[in-house]
This record gives structure tokens, sequence and C-alpha cells, in this order.
């Protein structure tokens, strides 16, 4: 062991620092599958649980019920603020028990459980401030500015704070104080010293919410990366002046756009949107080389972003290149249980390991107010597209929170208790995270248009996220002359494909041209629309799929030319090889490119092309134009939303048994629907226990209630069900 | 008004959401036909934008005086219409983000934001509401008719009954000036409202919040289908005061005397105004 002397002086903290052997190889490591501890793999299922909110004598009891629920990892933040006292000191136990981080480590260890950690630096958690001291706050050379040079405010209960700015050197500074405090407790109780298996890189970083491109962050510290960064990009400046239009005569002339002018180059502001998505990935980068100045480089780090967080400013693919795992928090009713779905999607197409570092568990005062239903439903729609890792937030009760499964004197809150317990065993039973769903499509954005459309949003500076979770289509509130044309046309190209493919029953996700490549190779249909213009990159990356073997769906326009520059696009020349109704297919190497105005007919031949089974799963219960189903088209913002646009979804899977399946239903309309499953005789849902059976070569009728999720087991497949000859037959 | 250390405990879920419908449900269950937003965005005097109820119109025409916004939003039967310039929020934000100083509670923010929006044209925003916004009072004003309103130490408390059961509950404290606790009727645990007997059982659980809270300022205590026709004027105050529908217990003398100022003048001209 190393002495590591932490913080600064007048708050020394010395601390054991690991240097041993045992650091020396990686003991634990997160997979697509979960986490795997000494070469044996556990589905990352956890739940927060926060210490210093809890009287440390019932720590053991409440962390006994946790382990009775099944969960053997508990998450917790750790609080800057709590553990930094007004003078300046830190208390790590020293002053109150409440804030002995060690021995609460030592109360999991000791019943061989494990904890991940996220010491911030922001952490929300309702706490004032976000769990930011004051002093921190208050100095001017930290706080985020505005397009208009004010003081960017978060306008947090019980009080509003003004937002630290992750370009502020100043506050790195302070981050490390922080750091050098906590990070060699940590450290010392990392695997398998201590139950430390993983460490989150800050929470939900996005600028605290505020992603509009003219709002934040025009912190002075930031100009100057802002003009390496474009300098970098353009080469000389004699480049950067003749697309940008400009006559500078050195790069400390540029300043960042503050609005959208139209007489100004477009690049210049989509240059600004780059910049934006750069300065995200530069603050999780800087942290985590903060964090790694304590830990060994190979600890398993995480973050997670905000609900709604699937397009501009966030890179999930190179997010995703800083950490072992990225996912998604989701807080939602069971009215959005479709939204939930579409988020799964999401998660599932752009990340290894599908994951909800935060989902909730109970509910905060100021979010909209959540039932055990409303959790309950959200977690099975969430499972059935694709989430494979879930950190239940809160497990545990605690102040400023309400409803989760275990209160704060350790005893159960039903039904949420039963109901965790058994999700648990959904996934030990079926082996839930061995078995990733695999949709045959994926319907794609495109990060050129996401940024165009965040050049032309007109609602600045209210935030692109709060917009999102109105129902509404995004695009209807962004410019719409020259190049904003294609915005609304881009959304509701993905609205039409979603549709298609949930009429012809095939299963999708929802992805990104430009996101992890591997992760895109899955897929044996890819749709994504296109115009005219397309983005030279974006082409490149569809046509190195279709070469390498998919039916890359684009249109409804051929895209000729790219959307910087003009440069002409290299779509195959020469007469398409195959065509139907509304499209025509070029083959390019073991793939093809695929021009479809209209997407049902290509969509319907592409499947029997590849011998797509369709689900078999449909609802039963006629329409009723007078009492609509499902909610109003949702906007394309937050993924394609595809969900609220019909009433009944479904997705199949092999069981683990590989003799059976599963069915998942889910119901987003607001009615109660029967809906027939094909190919089955006889179901059972996995949580009620209720049994469905079915007339020979009819399948089976299942009842689903309004907003609600079923996981249906096959427990007999038609093919094994005899029918019995009948008197007189 | 809310305390940076502020106690949210023992919060019942059911109940909160059941306040946040009863509340944010009673205007769709006015049975009033909900009039769409219009919302015009121009720039050189050109809308570039507009939308009724989230669905564009057509756009490109010169943007009107407030008095053919106001048209503008009769013929598309937009219950109002409001009018952007495409700088007017981030000029906004502006105007209520550059007074505050960290410390300054929720209440600041909303008064900085509404003092901003009394002054919206300045910022390029109009508004086609029949009365325009008017300043908050003084800041100091506020606080001391919040104090008076509810004195320091003090607990309120509230309860909504449905068919017999407790619907919804809300129980607040006030320490310094500030609302420093949030409860609901869990954090009785079991010497919470006895429902099937209730309203008898209200001495007995004013007892109960003066041993765990201190001081019971007042207890209202509501059937909720008496809540609508309450607020909306349908159900006269004595009479669901006679009917026991609604049940004030305790009621502090400062209470009535703002009721009786309220009843004498100020109420009525009110309504009849409006």
């Amino acid at each position: 062991m190393e002495r590591s002397e932490g913080a600064t002086a007048g708050r020394r903290a010395t601390v054991e620092r690991p240097a041993g052997p045992e650091f020396l190889e990686p003991r634990v490591r997160i997979t697509p599958q979960g986490i795997e501890v000494d070469g044996q793999t556990y589905p990352l299922m956890s739940g927060a649980m926060h210490y210093w909110r809890l009287d440390p004598e019932r720590w053991g009891q409440i962390l006994d019920q946790v382990k009775g629920m099944g969960y053997s990892v508990v998450e917790t933040y750790i609080p800057w603020s709590v553990h930094e006292g007004p003078d300046g000191a830190f208390d790590f136990g020293e002053r109150r028990a409440t804030r002995n981080l060690e021995a609460f480590f030592a109360q999991i260890q000791a019943r061989d459980m494990f904890v991940i950690v996220r010491p911030g630096p922001h952490i929300n958690s309702e706490l004032t401030d976000f769990g930011f001291p004051e002093r921190v706050l208050k100095n001017p050379d930290v706080q985020m500015r505005t397009a208009t040079g004010t003081v960017a405010w978060f306008p947090g209960f019980p009080r509003p704070f003004p937002i630290p700015s992750y370009g502020s050197e100043v506050f790195y500074r302070e981050v490390e104080v922080w750091f050098d405090a906590v990070m060699p407790r940590i450290a010392a109780n990392l695997y398998p010293l201590g139950p430390v298996i993983a460490v989150q890189v800050d929470n939900e970083l996005s600028n605290f919410f505020r992603t509009g491109l003219y709002d934040v962050d025009y912190h002075p510290d930031l100009i100057p990366h802002y003009r390496r960064f474009v300098l970098n990009r353009y080469g000389t400046l004699a480049e950067l002046n003749r697309v940008y239009g400009l006559h500078l005569s050195n790069i400390e002339g540029l300043e960042p756009p503050r609005r959208y002018r139209k007489k100004e180059a477009l690049e210049y502001h989509l240059d600004w949107a780059r910049f934006q998505t750069r300065t995200l990935l530069m603050a999780w980068q800087r942290i985590k080389s903060q964090l790694l100045r304590h830990v060994p480089v190979h600890t398993p780090f995480f973050t997670n972003l905000p609900l709604r967080a699937n397009d501009f400013p966030f890179d999930l693919g190179k997010i995703e290149t800083l950490m072992d795992q990225v996912g998604i928090d989701l807080y939602y009713t069971r009215r959005d249980v479709s939204v939930v779905g579409e988020a799964a999607r999401v998660v599932n197409a752009r990340t290894r390991l599908p994951s909800c570092p935060e989902f909730g568990a109970g509910c905060f005062l100021t979010w909209t107010p959540t039932t055990p239903d409303d959790n309950i439903q959200t977690a099975l729609a969430a499972t059935m597209f694709g989430v494979r890792s879930f950190n239940f937030y809160m497990l545990v009760d605690r102040e400023r929170w309400y409803g989760s499964p275990i209160r704060t004197d350790g005893s159960r809150r039903e039904p949420l208790a039963t109901f965790y317990a058994e999700l648990n065993r959904l996934f030990e039973v079926h082996r839930l995270h061995e078995r990733p769903r695999r949709p045959p499509a994926a319907i794609l954005r495109q990060q050129s248009l996401d940024r165009l459309m965040a050049v032309g949003y007109l609602l600045q500076p209210i935030s692109p996220l709060i917009l999102s979770g109105t129902r509404q289509r995004f695009s209807h509130y962004c410019r719409e002359d020259g190049p904003f044309a294609m915005l609304t046309p881009y959304e509701k190209r993905m609205e039409a494909a979603a549709r298609a493919l949930n009429t012809l029953e095939l299963d999708y996700d929802l992805g990104e041209v430009e996101q992890n490549a591997s992760l895109l190779a899955r897929y044996p249909i890819l749709i994504a629309p296109t115009f005219e213009r397309l983005d030279a990159e974006a082409f490149a990356i569809l046509l190195a799929r279709a070469r390498a073997g998919t039916h890359v769906v684009c249109g409804p326009e051929k895209p000729l030319t790219s959307l910087e520059g003009g440069k002409p696009l290299p779509w195959p020349e020469g007469p398409a090889t195959r065509s139907g109704e509304g499209w025509q297919s070029w083959a390019v190497g073991q793939g093809a490119l695929i021009l479809a105005q209209t997407l049902e007919p290509c969509l319907k031949a592409l499947a029997s092309q590849l011998k797509l089974e369709p689900l078999g799963v449909r609802s039963m219960t006629p329409d009723d134009p007078a009492v609509p189903g499902a909610p109003p088209p949702t906007g394309a913002h937050s993924g394609v939303l595809a969900g609220s646009l019909v009433r009944v979804e479904a997705v199949r899977q092999a069981a683990y048994q590989e003799t059976s399946e599963l069915v998942w239903i889910l119901n987003g309309g607001h009615r109660q629907e029967l809906v027939q499953v094909d190919r089955v005789a006889s179901l059972r849902d996995f949580f009620s226990q209720e049994s469905f059976e079915g007339t020979y070569g009819r399948g089976v009728a299942v009842p689903m209630e309004p907003y609600s999720v079923r996981v249906l087991e096959v427990v007999t497949p038609v093919n094994q069900q005899i029918p019995t000859l009948q008197a007189g037959g | 008004m809310f305390a940076p250390s502020i106690d949210i405990h023992d919060v019942n879920g059911y109940h909160w959401v059941n306040l946040w419908s009863e509340v944010v449900g009673l205007q769709q269950r006015r049975g009033k036909e909900q009039r769409p937003l219009m919302l015009v965005i121009h720039e050189d005097g050109v809308v570039i934008k507009a939308l009724v109820g989230g669905v564009p119109i057509p756009a490109g025409f010169p943007y009107p005086t407030i008095d053919g916004l106001r048209a503008l939003a009769r013929s598309h039967n937009a219950g109002f219409a409001i009018g952007l310039e495409v700088e007017a929020l981030a000029k906004l934000f502006a105007a209520f983000e550059r007074p505050m100083v960290h410390g300054d509670d929720f209440l600041t923010l909303v008064a900085h934001v509404v003092q901003a929006l009394s002054r919206m044209s300045d910022v390029g925003m109009d508004v086609t509401w029949s009365r325009g916004l008017k300043a908050l009072p003084p800041r100091l004003f506020m606080d001391q008719l919040f104090n008076l309103a509810f004195p320091d130490g003090n607990t309120l408390a509230l309860y909504v009954m449905d068919q017999g059961k407790v619907f919804a509950s809300l129980i607040l404290s006030k320490q310094d000036g500030l609302i420093s606790r949030i409860s609901t009727d869990d954090s009785l645990g079991a010497e919470g409202l006895q429902a099937a007997r209730w309203p008898e059982d209200l001495p007995r659980l004013n007892q109960e919040f003066e041993r765990r809270f201190g001081k019971m300022l007042a207890g209202i205590f509501i059937e909720r289908s008496a809540i609508q026709p309450l607020l909306l004027g349908e159900l006269p105050l004595k009479e669901a005061l006679d009917k026991k529908l609604l049940i004030r217990e305790p009621w502090p003398l400062r209470y009535k005397m703002a009721e009786w100022v309220w009843q004498l003048g100020w109420g009525r001209s009110g309504n009849k105004a409006s």
C-alpha cells in the first residue's frame, strides 16, 4: 500500500491508496451482459441507498432487506456538500456517524454485497444546490454564462442556484479538492479490498439540462477552446475565413454565435453545435482523468444521461468510448409506457449494455407524481425493449423522496418490494442479461440533421429537453426556410418508418447513423431519412454498411450532394438491380442501397427476402375514431416515438430453455385491448401467473389494461399441442 | 419560501398524486372547451413561424399589431396568442436571471419572472390576455404577509376525504420565516387520521399534530366532491360548512378576520369584476 496525501493544506486527509498486486489485473469488468466479477458474470441490477440520509444503526437491516429482494449491488451518491463543512473541513464520520462512508462500505462488504459509487461532483440527489458547496457556486469564476452574458441559473428546489460551468478552470481545481478528499477512501475500498465495483463520472452532464444551442455555455475559459476547435477543423485561418465568409486576421477575433442570423454562414453555426457536443465530451474526459489520479485505469466507469437525451448535444457513441457503460435515466408514469419503450429502443441500439443508471422507484416531489403502478409498468416497458441493467432509484426511501420499496426503518413497502424481487427473478429464470433483444431493423437519426435542428430551434433558451417532453413535433418549433425545410420531413420520415414496421409486425430499434459501428452492424435493415443534400460522413457510413451486407433504406430523396460544400455523393451509378412499388435497390458489396419513396412495400419485400417472421401479435379491439386509443403523436425529438402512434406493440424473444419463448405485449393506449398472439397455444403471465389458453391454430387472446405491459411465458407452443378428436368427429 | 434545509419526509405517494391530479385536473373537469394557444414568432418584422396548438399554420406575413394578433388568434379559434421576436425569450431570461444572487429562494425567482413579464413588450413579447400582468408587491410586504398568515413554529394541515377514505393529505411546518417541513398523514404512523371515525376523530388528530409538530395553526378537512363546486362558486361556503363537507379545525382568528374582509368587499367586487 502507498500513502497518499489528499486534499489541500488545512484539510489534509491521509488515506491508504491501493497499489498492490490485486490491482495489476482487472477483477471487475462491465460487459454487454452485465458485470463480471472474478470471471463470473452477473446481471447489473442495483438499487440506490443514501447512507447519509439514513440512521447508521439501520444500515445493516436495510442492506439485509435489499439482499433479501435479490439485489447484491447498492448504489450511492457521495455528496460533496454533505462531507465538506462550512469551515472547509471534510467529515467522513469523524463528527457525524451518518457521514462515515467507510463504515457503510464495511457493512456492505460484510454481507458479500457490492456498491457502485457516484462521487459527482454534480449529484443532484434532490439536495439543495445539487450537492455543490455554497462557496463553489458563489465563485463568479465558476459560474456558467449565457449568450446574453448573464449568469445561468437552475430553478432548483428548494432554491435556485447559479450553474457551475464545466469549462471553468477554477471549477476543476475545486473538484480536485473534493476528489483528493473522497477518492482515496473509494480507492481503498475498490474490489477486492472493499465492495466498490464501479464509479460514475459526474451525473446527467448536460449543462444542467440547458441544452439550447444559443443558451449557455459562454464561459470565458471555453472561448479559447472553441477557437482552437474550429481552427483545427479547417486547418488554416484562410480556409476558416473562406467557409465562414469572414476576414479575420487572427483566430482571437472569432466570437461564438449568440443567435442564428441568416446572413452568416450556416457552417459557423453548425460548428458551434459541434463544439457544444465537444464541450460535454471534454468535461467527461476531464473529470474521468481527475478520478484516474486516484484509482486504477481499469476501474469500471459509467455515466448517465438525462431522460430524452438521445440526440443533440449528446453523442452516445463517443461518450461510450470514454466509459464502460452509458445509460439514460427514466422517470415516467404509466401513461408514458410507450415513451419508455422508445427510450429503451434507443439504448438497446446505441449502447453496449442497454441500461438505465437511474430508473424511477418512487419519486421526488418536484416531478410528475408517480404511483407504484407507474414504477411497475414503466420498468416492464424498459425491459421489454431491451434494457438489461437497472439501477432502481431509490430502492431505499429517504427524505425528499416517497414511495420506495424499502422504508427508512428497513421494512418493505408493497407492492413494489415484491415486484422488484420478481423482476430480479425474471432476469434469473430467463437469463435476460445474456439474451439481448435483437430486432431486425433500426431507424436512424443523423447528427447533422439534429445539429441543424438545434440551430433552427426558435424557442431558445427554453431547453429542447423540456419541449421534447410536450408530445409535440420538435421541427414545428424550428425555422423552415432554406436548409431547415428538411427538418419536418426528417421527423415525418422516421415516424413513417416506425408506422410501416408496426404495420408489418416487425420489431425495430432507434439508432443513429454515427453510433458505434459494431452495434450498427447487428441490424440486417437500416432505415435512414435522406434528402438531396446529406452529410458526407453520414453517407459514407451508410455506404460502408451496405457494402458489409446491410440493406440500407434511404429516401424519400436520393442523396446527391453533401450537406456542407455541395460535393457530389457516390450513389451507385447505373440502373437499379431490383425494384418494386415505390422503391429501387442497388446492389452494393454484400448488401444494398435502397431508395424508397414509400416505405411499406419496400420493407415488405425486404422482410420476404430476408425471411423475417412477423411478430404475430395484434389488437383484436376494433378502432373507434371517436375514442382514440393512443395519445396524440409525439415529437420525433426524443426518438421516433412510434410507440405513441400505435396502441399495441409486442416483442417476442426466445426464452432460456430454447424450447419456448417470452412474449411481451404493451398497450400504450388508454382503453382496454384484447390482443391476439399467434403461434402459441397457451401463455402464462410471469408476474400475475394468470393463464391464457387458445384454440388450436388460432392463437391466444390476452386482455390488456390501459397503459400496461405483460410478460408472458409460452407454456405450450402451437406445434406441441395435439388437437383432441371430438366425439362424433 | 422554502428552507434550504427543508425536511420532506413520510410523503404518501398516492396522496401526492391525488392532490396533484385534483389541482391539475380541475380545469379539465370544468367541461369548458380548451382553446389552443397561438404562438407567433417574428424576425425583422416578418412572421417566420406561427403555430396553433403546436401545429404550424402558413407564415411569411408581416407581424401584426397587438389588435391584429388578437384578431389572428380569434380567426384560428385560439384562446390567446403570444407574439415573440426571435430574441425575446433570451432577453426575458436575462431580465430575470440578471438580478438573482445565490441564496435567493424560489419565490424571489418567481418575483423576478413576473417583474420581467410585466415589461414583456420591452423584450419583444406580446400577449393577448385581456388583462396585462402586474408586477408583484414588494418582497418585504409579501414576506410579512406570509409570516402573518403562517407564523413561525406553526403547522398547517390539509386533508381531502373521498368516500370515507383519506384521498390526499399535506402537512406543512414553518420555521425562521420559511417552510421547513413537508409531510403527509404517513408521518403520524398508526396515529394518522382514522377515516372510519372521521370527523369525530379530528380532536385526537389535532392533538397528535401538536404533539409531533408543535402548534397547529389551521386544519382544513374537505370532501373531495366539494372541492370543485366550492372553488367554482357553485357551492356556498356556508352550505359546505353546515353540511360538514368542509371542516376547518382549528381555524384561527386571523383567518376569520381575513374572511370577513373578503366578504365585506374585496372578494365580492373581485368576483363581480371577473
